[in-house]
């Protein structure tokens, strides 16, 4: 929109460029607007009224809005969320990242462990959710095992709210492979020159990672932060597959609880109300990431 | 004489010997450390496959047992075919097939054309309309359902692929944001000498910047690909045939209100798996290969 | 040149993609106009079949119509949303199986068709059916489905267990009538055991374990949930202060921590159903449905068990039980509904239960068929007997909300975060302004006997 209405002083290359520009993403434009912004206007509208989806929707006015300020369920679902993200995400970044870095090395068996490390992306949700049983079984599990050496009494990590919402953290990190993928793509467009030059000036290992790996970088993990902030706000499957939000509703994320109102009460304008709701707190956290972490990114290769 | 050439030989060989174990243990020792990690990493990261390889080849009555044996007491290679016997396995996989297929080839087409658009022509307004790209990616998913129902129902596509397939065609989110971040890192010197030699901006994509990103493309049709052949949600609701359903959709089939069987319900989304792991290890190779930016500058 | 680019790659497959799929898109719709489009939610492959050799009998006995079966997996409990998704697109089916427990909910948002036209021509149809059963397929006073299959809540209690703990298992034997709440209590703290560590490796009984939970015991102290002539949901009735009064004790006496942790050992979450510490000895007593039959049957075929009716409060003898199952609806809009009507009175009648009991080991609603002693085996006998005693949940609009509520209470109250009475006036205030949209509401036809 800003593009069109200073078009008339734009010259005549950038011209050219904007209709080039506009006809290269007019396949995601008209996505756009079939796919988006027509089922986004069909909710702001319905966040309005009391509608199941089915008969017609009773106008309510701001009546959805204020009955979620005062929904303990919001706020615990939210506060669940933001806690999963504020974990979840930073952790997984830096497992990724690891597992990258680590795949990325000149082992001759390195084919076997990337094989496996992607596996979890692959399975369903369900298998993974094994690996508590194995992990955190009271009597059986390697965690309890493990602080039992230091004479800590077992327990059960998902009877507590908030050991639940850990375990679902660390569990997420079985994930890892696809962030992990893409930083290994990034970290296959380094030229492996600047090493060798950086290596002839004496850098270490750390100051090689700092001064050329970290901000080589920047872009993929900006993106794989991004993405991870928009998952991590709509976690969902496993909290609905193992816990389904308990115990005491300690993982009775945001989305989780709108999928209730949504698809199970039968509440189609407060869910759209509440994922509206969901939608500016994550354009608000996507912005704040974005403006401090392009600071630090860095698009051009530099020799 | 000929002895002492003899000795300096030796000592040569030797001295070569020496160096090169010292180079081969230096290289152990440095890899030593990331090899740890790995191995520790790969042993917690394989579990749920084992478990599910294990489970698949249980007897009914071993999976009752407590604690849960390690390995199964005999191993049920029937449950295999028990598993594929009872829902129409070929024709699940063929459906599943053709939606991923097509997922891919438009994910990968639209995705490429889109974030070329956003990374490689400077258009006024570009990083504007880009920040609409990524507020996207924040838009929850439940508020789509309905009212793409509705729209895909006027259309008359239920009960076809079309709803699943035909919006991939339209790009996404996740993928422009993705392939325009390794797009950018291409340096703009190999735009603007391609486009000095008159080429036009299609042709630069396909012959300048597609080479470059294999990789990154790699990355989009294995994602987009396992998403498409594990989507339950999609064909649930769109493919109401019982014979145009997917394999993630007809792998309810071994789940009953109480219980489930799970061997069978294990070797059938073993064998569910099996082709994304080929697809897998089929895309592993770009990833390996890498890309050769550094040496064109 | 230019041009022909464009031609040549990317967007010469796309369009050709598009146009493939397309085509491939027009082969799918052919409906004929006598077909029986039928779909069920009992996906898993004995119920399958059973439904399969349904339609066959009926395509048989009614040559002008034909039933084709479709299997639609149900995403979550009460997750309606390829129901909701199709009858808005009017794609819907002209018959369809699901949780009878949904019934007065989906009928409240108008997705199904009120039966009156239909049953009001039968003679006595009402009368045919279990009386629970018959009550939860109401929506103010008009039937919107017919029952299906049906189940029944017993206590099991293990043999071995009891007898390792010094109990005569014979004390249990239904001869003796339902057992009460305080000589269950007391039987149960007998068998509890603990290890050197303090943690049990052997329990008697636990009221939030299988199918104890608070709806089974709301039901069973006689809650009546709502108030006709008020439009109000009665949490504060005696029934349900009893019911959380009750978790709380026991969740204070077990101790909540303990018992967690004692069933994340014996049976962790997202462990196969066939893991029980009822089936490895560990736990003396459970309230389970009759399909746990089949499951010892398959896992644990050596268990040394027996079944009783369920415990019932102090002040009362009388057995009690309650019951869930499925029932044969018509969605709104459907195009074939006289056709899906000949249906649903097939199936849901004697001809399609009497298929269905012994095929899929159900019980069934037709009461008739309850006197089929063939249909049953020995183990099942007690169980279609106990449906004498039983009771439905109330066919309420906002079923699935009051459920999930109630769980939120029973967490609370374990966890002792909150007084019972506390935690019911939270469930009031959340879940009776959802109530309040379909008032004036009555439930007709509903009541717990056990007041």
């Amino acid at each position: 929109m800003v593009a069109v209405k200073s078009s008339s002083k734009l010259s005549r290359r950038e011209r050219t460029n904007l209709s080039r520009g506009l006809l290269f993403i007019s396949p995601w434009l008209l996505g756009l607007i079939i796919f988006t912004i027509y089922p986004l206007i069909y909710s702001i509208i319905f966040s309005f009224t009391r509608y199941s989806g089915f008969r017609r929707p009773v106008w309510l006015g701001m009546q959805n809005y204020t009955r979620l300020f005062s929904d303990s369920l919001f706020w615990l679902s939210l506060g669940n969320t933001l806690y999963y993200v504020l974990w979840a995400v930073p952790i997984g970044i830096v497992v990724a990242l690891l597992l990258a870095l680590a795949m990325n090395r000149d082992v001759r068996e390195v084919n076997v462990y990337r094989a496996i490390l992607y596996l979890p992306s692959i399975l369903p949700t369900f298998a993974l959710a094994f690996i508590f049983i194995v992990l955190i079984n009271p009597q059986y599990g390697i965690v309890n095992i493990f602080f039992s050496l230091f004479g800590v009494p077992t327990q059960n990590f998902l009877s507590d709210p908030l050991g639940a919402k850990n375990v679902i953290i660390v569990l997420a990190q079985l994930g890892a492979g696809n962030a992990a993928l893409i930083f290994l793509a990034g970290l296959r467009g380094i030229p492996a020159t600047l090493y060798d030059a950086a290596r002839i000036d004496g850098a270490g290992v750390w100051r090689r990672f700092y001064s050329i790996t970290l901000p080589l970088l920047s872009p993929i993990i900006l993106f794989n932060l991004i993405t991870a902030l928009s998952g991590g706000l709509q976690i969902f499957q496993q909290a609905y597959i193992m816990t389904n939000g308990g115990p005491n509703n300690g993982t009775l994320f945001y989305m989780l609880y709108l999928y209730r109102n949504a698809f199970a009460y039968a509440q189609l304008g407060y869910a759209c109300a509440l994922s509206l709701v969901l939608f500016v707190i994550g354009l608000a956290l996507a912005g704040i990431l974005f403006s401090v972490a392009q600071r630090f990114v860095n698009y051009e290769m530099v020799s | 004489m000929a002895t002492q050439v003899m000795d300096k030989k030796a000592v040569a060989t030797d001295e070569m010997t020496r160096y090169r174990r010292r180079a081969r243990l230096q290289h152990v020792m440095q890899t030593a450390i990331p090899r740890l990690f790995l191995l520790i990493m790969c042993l917690i990261y394989a579990v749920p496959f084992y478990w599910m390889l294990s489970t698949a080849l249980k007897s009914t009555s071993e999976l009752a047992e407590f604690p849960p044996a390690l390995f199964p007491r005999t191993l049920h290679f029937e449950n295999f075919v028990l598993a594929v016997t009872k829902i129409p396995f070929a024709v699940y996989f063929g459906n599943t097939l053709l939606i991923t297929l097509l997922t891919i080839i438009g994910s990968v087409l639209a995705n490429l054309i889109v974030a070329y658009g956003f990374a490689c022509i400077e258009w006024p307004g570009r990083d504007k309309v880009f920040y609409i790209v990524l507020a996207t990616m924040f838009i929850p998913f439940p508020i789509a359902i309905v009212p793409q129902f509705d729209m895909f129902a006027r259309l008359h596509w239920i009960n076809t692929i079309l709803p699943l397939v035909v919006p991939h065609f339209f790009a996404g989110a996740f993928f422009i944001f993705m392939l325009r971040q390794f797009l950018l890192q291409i340096p703009r010197e190999l735009l603007e000498a391609a486009r000095m030699d008159g080429a036009t901006e299609l042709q630069i994509m396909w012959n300048v910047i597609l080479p470059l990103s294999r990789p990154a493309l790699a990355a989009v049709a294995l994602f987009s690909g396992i998403s498409a052949w594990n989507d339950f949600m999609g064909p649930l609701i769109y493919l109401q045939d019982d014979l145009k359903r997917t394999l993630a959709v007809g792998l309810q089939v071994f789940r009953s209100t109480h219980d489930i069987q799970f061997n069978l319900l294990m070797a059938a989304s073993l064998l569910t798996v099996l082709p994304l792991i080929i697809l897998f290890l089929f895309s592993q190779r770009f990833f390996i290969k890498g890309v050769t930016v550094g040496s064109i500058k | 040149m230019s041009v022909q680019w464009w031609l040549r790659k990317p967007y010469a497959v796309l369009v050709l993609v598009l146009l493939l799929s397309l085509l491939l898109g027009a082969c799918g719709n052919h409906a004929g106009p006598k077909e029986v489009v039928f779909w069920t939610s009992v996906t898993d492959d004995i119920d399958m079949q059973a439904q399969r050799d349904i339609a066959t009998a009926f395509n048989q006995a009614n040559p002008t119509l034909h039933v084709r079966v479709v299997p639609e997996p149900s995403t979550g409990i009460g997750d309606s949303t390829a129901l909701i998704t199709s009858v808005r697109g009017g794609v819907g089916p002209d018959a369809f199986l699901m949780d009878r427990f949904t019934v007065g909910q989906q009928a409240a948002l108008g997705l199904l068709a009120d039966l009156y036209p239909y049953t009001s021509k039968e003679q006595n149809l009402t009368g045919q059916y279990l009386p629970f059963a018959w009550s939860e397929t109401q929506f103010q006073g008009h039937p919107y489905a017919l029952p299906m299959d049906t189940d029944a809540r017993v206590l099991y209690y293990n043999k071995t267990v009891l007898r390792a703990a010094g109990i005569d298992p014979a004390e249990l034997d239904p001869k003796n009538g339902p057992i009460k709440m305080s000589k269950l209590k007391e039987l149960a703290f007998k068998v509890n055991h603990k290890d050197a560590h303090g943690n049990y490796d052997r329990v008697g009984f636990i009221p939030w374990f299988g199918q104890a939970f608070h709806t089974t015991w709301a039901l069973d102290y006689g809650a009546q949930f709502f108030d006709n002539k008020q439009c109000q949901l009665t949490p504060l009735e005696p029934a349900m202060l009893k019911t959380f009064t009750m978790y709380h004790d026991w969740s204070q006496a077990l101790d909540f921590q303990k018992i967690s942790t004692f069933t994340a050992t014996y049976q962790p979450a997202n462990a196969l159903p066939s893991q029980n510490p009822f089936y490895s000895n560990h736990l003396a007593f459970k309230i389970d449905g009759d399909w746990d039959l089949s499951s010892i049957k398959q896992y644990v075929p050596k268990l040394d068990y027996g079944v009783t009716y369920m415990p019932v409060p102090d002040d009362r003898s009388t057995p009690f039980t309650w019951s869930g199952g499925f029932a044969m609806t018509i969605p709104t809009g459907a195009s074939n509904p006289d056709g899906g009507y000949r249906f649903l009175r097939f199936m849901a009648g004697p001809e399609g239960q009497r298929i269905y009991t012994k095929e899929t080991s159900h019980l069934p609603t037709w009461k008739a068929l309850l006197d089929e002693k063939q249909l049953y085996d020995p183990g099942h006998l007690f169980f279609a007997r106990t449906l004498a005693f039983s009771v439905s949940r109330p066919p309420l609009p906002v079923g699935g909300q009051i459920s999930d509520e109630l769980a939120s209470v029973q967490d609370k109250v374990d966890f002792n975060t909150a007084s019972p009475k506390e935690a019911l006036q939270e469930f009031y205030n959340r879940v009776q302004p959802q109530m309040q949209q379909y008032c004036p509401f009555k439930l007709e036809g509903w009541s717990n006997p056990y007041k």
